[in-house]
């Protein structure tokens, strides 16, 4: 059905991208806002993403590609939206590569706290955020997120790793700040 | 082991928590920004870059509107080739230049019929036998040949053959014959107004009273009837 969309919206048919877009606006949403963290710069990147497909989407020779496609077009749309709304934002110092950033399970725990989550993954770059968003929500594997970032692999693989340390340094140092303000109550 | 796994599965589960159906509006002013701007064709689509195209290995996908741009170049120079020096009409001329395009005559009563040598033209008579003409262009000049349509009786001379313009690039040839079988021969050369008629004599008895035989040649250029020189052998 939705290749069928894809082909008629691709000659034109305002009623099959109507139709379409209606059917791959969930998803787009549920991607822009786990990155943005922001119910509303996910509807300006879902529109945006949307206006893009219909005016990009005869370049699209491959119609079996459009999800892969939209999937990079939503977090284009997202890291600017990110951008353009960020206002001097915390810069993540990664650890050392040889330092021991596996906290004991207890602090799994503490992580596993949403408001500390919350704060540690808005502390990461847009960049960051998305890849880990790839990864741990739209379950794609390294291959296919090389393939919607258009980057190679192994390039996929690095920034992951570093997404994923970024985000332990900001939980970790977001844990340190709770207990010496606990300390200091 | 398990500790990472366990930071992957709250990961996991803390980004699951969250919308999964997105609000109207984003999608409402998307469709009407569609209906407003509705898709005009791309002549050149074909051109431009694919957004998910995979990029060849070792190559750089900057390399594939360059290929695409050659792969053009090739097709244009094939075509140009086959129009310069593909099949030429299936009417054949002696010595054709390239300016010349001659066909048949589009009147079937002359009875044109193409040859290796030349034009072949059945000739329209009021009496007597069939005559033929067959018309050999060595100028390349010579678009057409057919016959005219003769009146009863002799209005032309039999030792001579009479020019005369019919427009700018025509000519009307006339002239007499005994109304035996006559096949003639009009070698046109390299300059169109030098003609040679070759008009083999009758065999055996016919009669006298001699018949007007008119051809009808239409040239690319002008050419003028007062300038034309036609001998008959």
């Amino acid at each position: 059905m939705q290749r069928d969309l894809v082909e008629r919206a691709r000659r034109g048919e305002t009623e099959a991208f109507d139709a379409l877009a209606r059917l791959v606006s969930g998803r787009l949403f549920a991607v822009a806002y786990r990155i943005l963290r922001d119910h509303y710069l996910a509807e300006d990147a879902v529109q945006q993403t949307l206006i893009t497909i219909w005016n990009e989407l005869p370049r699209l020779r491959e119609p079996d590609r459009f999800d892969a496609w939209t999937y990079r077009l939503i977090v284009r749309s997202s890291v600017a939206e990110a951008r353009r709304e960020r206002r001097g934002g915390t810069s993540i110092q990664l650890l050392p590569e040889d330092a021991d950033v596996s906290p004991a399970p207890d602090q799994y725990r503490a992580v596993a706290d949403r408001d500390q989550l919350e704060r540690g993954f808005r502390r990461l770059t847009p960049e960051q955020r998305a890849i880990l968003v790839l990864q741990h929500y739209a379950g794609q594997s390294l291959a296919e997120i090389a393939d919607v970032l258009g980057i190679p692999v192994g390039t996929a693989g690095s920034r992951l790793h570093y997404a994923t340390r970024a985000l332990r340094a900001a939980l970790e140092a977001d844990g340190r700040n709770v207990a010496a303000e606990g300390r200091l109550a | 082991m398990t500790t990472l796994n366990d930071f992957d599965r709250v990961l996991g589960e803390w980004l699951n928590e969250g919308p999964n159906r997105a609000p109207d509006r984003p999608v409402d002013l998307a469709v009407e920004h569609a209906r407003s701007h509705p898709r005009r064709p791309d002549l050149i689509g074909f051109l431009r870059p694919d957004p998910m195209a995979r990029p060849f290995r070792g190559l750089g996908m900057g390399l594939r509107p360059a290929m695409i741009l050659a792969t053009l170049a090739l097709l244009l120079a094939a075509v140009v080739a086959i129009g310069v020096g593909g099949p030429k009409p299936s009417v054949v001329l002696p010595n054709p230049s390239p300016s010349a395009s001659p066909r048949l005559s589009p009147n079937p009563s002359s009875g044109a019929n193409p040859s290796p040598a030349g034009i072949l033209v059945d000739l329209t008579v009021a009496a007597g036998q069939p005559q033929t003409v067959d018309v050999i262009d060595e100028s390349g000049t010579l678009l057409e040949a057919s016959s005219g349509s003769p009146t009863d009786g002799q209005g032309f001379p039999s030792d001579s053959v009479e020019v005369t313009n019919i427009d700018a690039t025509t000519l009307q040839l006339g002239w007499a014959g005994y109304p035996c079988r006559t096949d003639h021969e009009l070698r046109i050369g390299s300059d169109p107004r030098v003609m040679t008629l070759v008009r083999p004599p009758c065999e055996g008895v016919t009669d006298s009273i001699g018949v007007d035989r008119i051809l009808i040649l239409r040239f690319s250029e002008p050419i003028v009837a007062a300038e034309v020189a036609i001998a008959i052998q």
